[in-house]
Order: structure tokens, then C-alpha cells, then sequence
């Protein structure tokens, strides 16, 4: 699937947050994309950081955003299939999130994350979560988008918010991740919080596939969680990856636990 | 059962047969039966004990819960002793001797936990399945420290064969001389087993890696270790994940939330790999 499904990875980060944050990226899961870059207000040649034309602070995270996959599309826009954002306290689960995406066309118009509803009608994904373009979308997002300021706002506001309102008028899809059960794939806080329902209020109001806790609150094989620090990175690392219960087989049987996005609107 | 300490714990977990869809390749319950014993006393029946119940205690071919007082709904077995550290070591040897009265031919390995340790059951069982259960041998966290032979931490659990379980409960001449009560019920364990001959077994794996553990998970993979440790374990205090057997058996110091998580992680969440792609490290 590693050759199958091509991911490129760009990771958000920050001059303050290379030696901790940045690098437990780098040390855990950035590694296992088929690409990965780290975005930086400054380019650092030993890290390596590429640096985009941007002042550090969250006035500017649309812009660096912005900047972050012009970037991605100018260089790399047809050598992979999908192209993922995350933050330097994202930890992405890259073999689940190629599970997920082999289900879905890169040739689509669509992009999948946790979906916020309010301010965008379709919704639009968390930040922190991670989300995933496809290869079809970053091409118009640069192409259309990013060349027009009435489609896509270059500067200020949230993030997430504007590159969704900018996806919606381009009439790229947010696509749904939930899997057979119900149960989401991207998620905007830890474990521990999902699991126990330890989630601010404003959350109750934004997710737009509801709260739930327990079980319910993740699937199986989920994709990705946020405000994960350095050492939670590692500890992930160390559960998912080599910590084992024997002789339980890893795979499920051969239930299909995504489905393809079906654009029902067209 | 009151959770007033983790009100949204019983949530977690329950029945949730959809969820529980893990195919057992390699199923040892029947071939390797362990019965484990928690020490626990009435305080902790709801902040700690009804959560190991809840999570890897399902998995125990036979669980007990001995306590200071009998508690026939929970169930536990009461010893008759006063509650508190210094009666811990009164609590072990009625717990021993309980099990091997009654319990002795329902399983095949005998372990002893806390109710904070959590056990991988499956990794209790793949270890001990290539051990002899008719060898006086014990296993478990070893300290260097006290005894000649040192002794198994308590917290990390210890388990112990059925010959070491019958020399210990059959040999009077021997047993009488062992500490019958007082603090630190592993280190007395550890001075008794000595005493009756019982070998101390190794459990590091064919990498150096350990399988029991006295700390919880975080502390081992970071080594944040208080400094006793640094003289009192026999493997060099190590740390990190290559130090850490990929089938670890047990880790101590676990709260309700993390035992509900380690859950997640361990039976739950899964990484998607298939023939083709290699599992990148």
C-alpha cells in the first residue's frame, strides 16, 4: 500500500518548536509518509525546515497555510496521491490513514478530516486533527483558489475555517471518515479524551457528527489525534508499534471497515 | 457499583460485541491457565479493584480479590487481619495457602498482582508456555536487593509454578520460619521462596528486554526512575523502547483512566498493515 497510496505529509511547525515538538514528529510518524516537509516561518537547511514568507503567530496561520500547499502543489502537486496538513502536535497513524484513503480517488474533488460544522455549510475540518487534500483538489485549490483572494482569503482569520469556506466555493467536497460503525477517524484531541468524554464545551457544538464517548468515540483504525506531546509521541510509537498482545492477528477478518466517498450532489 | 473516583469509566468499556472483532490466531487460555490474585483491601473495592475486574481480569482463567473483610457481592475473600501495609505479608500467606487448598487444579500457573498492575494476559500466557509448571520456579520483576536472592517486586506481579505453589504450602518446617507478617509481602516472599529452594527465574527476553515491570509504562520508555531503583533492579535499571519486550507482561502504578486506555491501545486500536507494505520502524 506504500506504493499505492502516496502520501505526502507537511507538517506545521515553528523556529521555538524544531528541538522538541518538531523533531518527535520527525522521530515517530513523519518518517513513515512517502514524503514529509516541515513548514517553518524561517528555512533551517539542517533540520531541514523550508522556510515560507511568513511571520510566526496565529494572525498569519492562513497564510503560512496558504503558502504550505502552493508550495506542495508547485513541487510535488502530481508526484503524489494525497497531501496531508498536521501541526507539530498532530500524531498521524500513516498505515490506517493509507487504509482509509485506498478506499477514496486521488482524482476527486473531495478532502477528509474531523468535520466542524457552523461557519461553512458542508463543514470543514480541524486543524489540529490533520486533513487530507487529494491530488485533484490541491490542483484546483492552487490553480483557482490561491490566484483568486475572493475564493480564498490569503491572510487572517481561522485557518481551518478559511481554507474551508475556500474549499466549499470551490466546490471541493468534505468528505465523510466515519467507518462502518459510526465511528470517526480524525480527531482533535487525545485518546484519553475522547475515550472520556473530557472535551470542551465549545466541541459539543462544532463536531458535526456529534459526541461520543467510550468506545464509540474512535474507530479501530483511526487516523490521527492532536495535542499529543513530544513524549506522548513516543509512547504512541511504542503501543502501536511494537507493544503486542500474542497472538491476536493485527488484521481484522475481512470486514471493510471504510467506504468509498460517494458525491451524491453531482 | 459507586465509581465516584472515574465516574465515566464503566462507559469505556462494557459489553460491546461489535467492537470486539480481534481474530485469536493463537489461543493458549486452555493450554496455560492462570489464576491471578489481587491484594486489595475494602477502600479501594471502587476507586481500583472493580476496574481490573472490568479490563484484563476477564482474562484470568480463575480471579480472586483478597481483602481485609469478606465481601460476598464484590466477591472478595476476607483474611482476618487489620487493614494497612504493615499487615500486607499476612494477606499473602492466607492468600497462598487459600489457593492452593482450593484452587490448586484449576490452573496451571499461580500469579500474584496489585490492583494497580496491569497484565497482558496473553503475553503471561505466550511467556509461561515454554516454562515447566513441575519446576520450583517464580517469576517476575527482579530485585537484587535484601534477601541473597533478592526477591520479585510485588506491584509488577509475581507468578509462581505449581511446584513452588505446593513446596510452599506443604513444607511447615520450612514456612514456619518465614516471615508471617509485617511490611513489604514481596520481599518476605522472596526470603521464603529462598529458603524452600524455589529458583528465581529469568524473564528477560532473548533481546535483553524486560517482560514485568514496577512502573508504568511512560516511566520505562523515559526512565524516570526514583534512584532505590538504580541499586535494587538486577537488569541495570534500563530504559526506552528497545529495552522493552514487545510482549511485556505486566506494569505497575496503573490508575483506572490508564488501565481504560491501555485497553484502547491494546485490544482496540490497530495499525492497518497488509503482506506489501513494510511495518516502518
Amino acid at each position: 500500500m506504500y506504493n499505492k497510496v502516496r502520501v505526502l505529509c507537511w507538517i506545521m511547525t515553528s523556529p521555538k518548536n524544531l528541538q522538541l515538538k518538531a523533531t518527535a514528529v520527525k522521530n515517530t510518524w513523519a518518517k513513515r509518509c512517502n514524503k514529509y516537509i516541515f513548514f517553518s516561518s524561517e528555512t533551517n537547511h539542517s533540520f531541514p525546515t523550508v522556510g515560507l514568507n511568513v511571520s510566526e503567530g496565529r494572525e498569519h496561520l492562513t497564510r503560512k497555510t496558504v503558502q504550505g500547499f502552493l508550495y506542495c502543489f508547485k513541487k510535488y502537486g502530481q508526484l503524489y496521491d494525497w497531501f496531508v496538513k498536521a501541526d507539530d502536535d498532530t500524531y498521524m497513524i500513516v498505515e490506517n490513514l493509507r487504509y482509509f484513503l485506498s478506499h477514496q480517488s486521488p482524482e476527486q474533488l473531495v478532502y477528509f478530516g474531523h468535520k466542524f460544522k457552523s461557519l461553512v455549510k458542508q463543514g470543514y475540518f480541524s486543524g489540529g486533527a490533520g486533513y487530507v487534500l487529494s491530488r485533484g483538489s490541491l490542483n484546483k485549490l492552487a490553480k483557482v483558489g490561491l490566484k483568486n483572494p475572493f475564493i480564498c482569503r490569503q491572510d487572517g482569520g481561522a485557518e481551518d475555517a478559511e481554507i474551508g469556506k475556500c474549499m466549499e466555493k470551490l466546490d471541493i467536497k468534505a468528505g465523510d471518515s466515519l467507518d462502518i460503525y459510526g465511528r470517526e477517524s480524525f480527531h482533535p484531541f487525545k485518546p484519553i479524551a475522547h475515550l472520556e468524554g473530557q472535551v470542551p464545551d465549545w466541541f459539543y457544538n462544532y463536531s458535526y457528527h456529534g459526541v461520543k464517548k467510550g468506545l464509540s468515540c474512535c474507530s479501530d483504525y483511526s487516523v490521527s489525534f492532536h495535542y499529543m506531546s513530544p513524549s506522548d509521541m513516543y509512547l504512541m510509537d511504542y503501543l502501536l508499534y511494537h507493544l503486542r498482545p500474542y497472538g491476536l492477528h493485527p488484521k481484522d477478518s475481512t470486514k471493510k471497515i471504510f467506504v468509498p466517498f460517494k458525491d451524491n450532489f453531482r | 457499583m459507586n465509581t465516584i473516583h472515574c465516574p465515566h469509566c464503566q462507559n469505556i468499556v462494557g459489553p460491546s460485541d461489535i467492537f470486539d472483532d480481534r481474530i485469536y490466531v493463537k489461543n493458549l487460555t486452555d493450554e496455560v491457565r492462570i489464576l491471578v490474585w489481587i491484594l486489595t483491601g475494602p477502600q479501594y473495592l471502587d476507586s481500583r479493584t472493580i476496574h481490573v475486574k472490568q479490563t484484563w481480569g476477564r482474562r484470568c482463567n480463575v480471579l480472586l480479590f483478597f481483602s481485609s473483610v469478606e465481601n460476598k457481592t464484590f466477591p472478595t475473600i476476607g483474611v482476618n487481619t487489620t487493614e494497612g501495609r504493615e499487615h500486607l505479608t499476612a494477606k499473602s500467606v492466607f492468600a497462598w495457602n487459600y489457593i492452593y487448598k482450593n484452587h490448586f487444579d484449576d490452573a496451571d500457573w499461580f500469579m500474584k498482582a496489585d490492583d494497580n498492575t496491569y497484565v497482558i494476559v496473553e503475553n503471561l500466557r505466550y511467556f509461561l508456555s515454554t516454562k515447566n509448571t513441575n519446576e520450583l520456579i517464580f517469576f517476575g520483576h527482579h530485585f537484587q536487593a535484601i534477601n541473597k536472592n533478592g526477591f520479585f517486586s510485588g506491584g509488577s506481579g509475581y507468578v509462581l509454578s505449581k511446584a513452588a505453589l505446593k513446596r510452599y504450602s506443604t513444607t511447615p518446617s520450612i514456612t514456619n520460619k518465614c516471615r508471617k507478617d509485617g511490611e513489604a509481602e514481596d520481599a518476605a516472599m522472596g526470603e521464603c521462596m529462598e529458603k524452600l529452594g524455589v529458583e528465581v527465574g529469568d524473564s528477560i527476553d532473548s533481546k535483553g528486554r524486560s517482560r514485568f515491570h514496577c512502573f508504568d509504562v511512560r516511566s520505562h520508555v523515559f526512565g524516570h526512575y526514583p534512584k532505590w531503583y538504580y541499586s535494587y533492579d538486577s537488569h541495570g535499571a534500563k530504559k526506552g523502547i528497545e529495552n522493552i519486550s514487545d510482549y511485556p507482561v505486566s506494569f505497575h502504578y496503573i490508575d483506572p483512566k490508564t488501565m481504560y486506555l491501555l485497553e484502547f491501545y491494546i485490544y482496540h486500536l490497530k495499525l492497518y498493515y497488509d503482506q506489501f507494505s513494510p511495518i516502518l520502524q
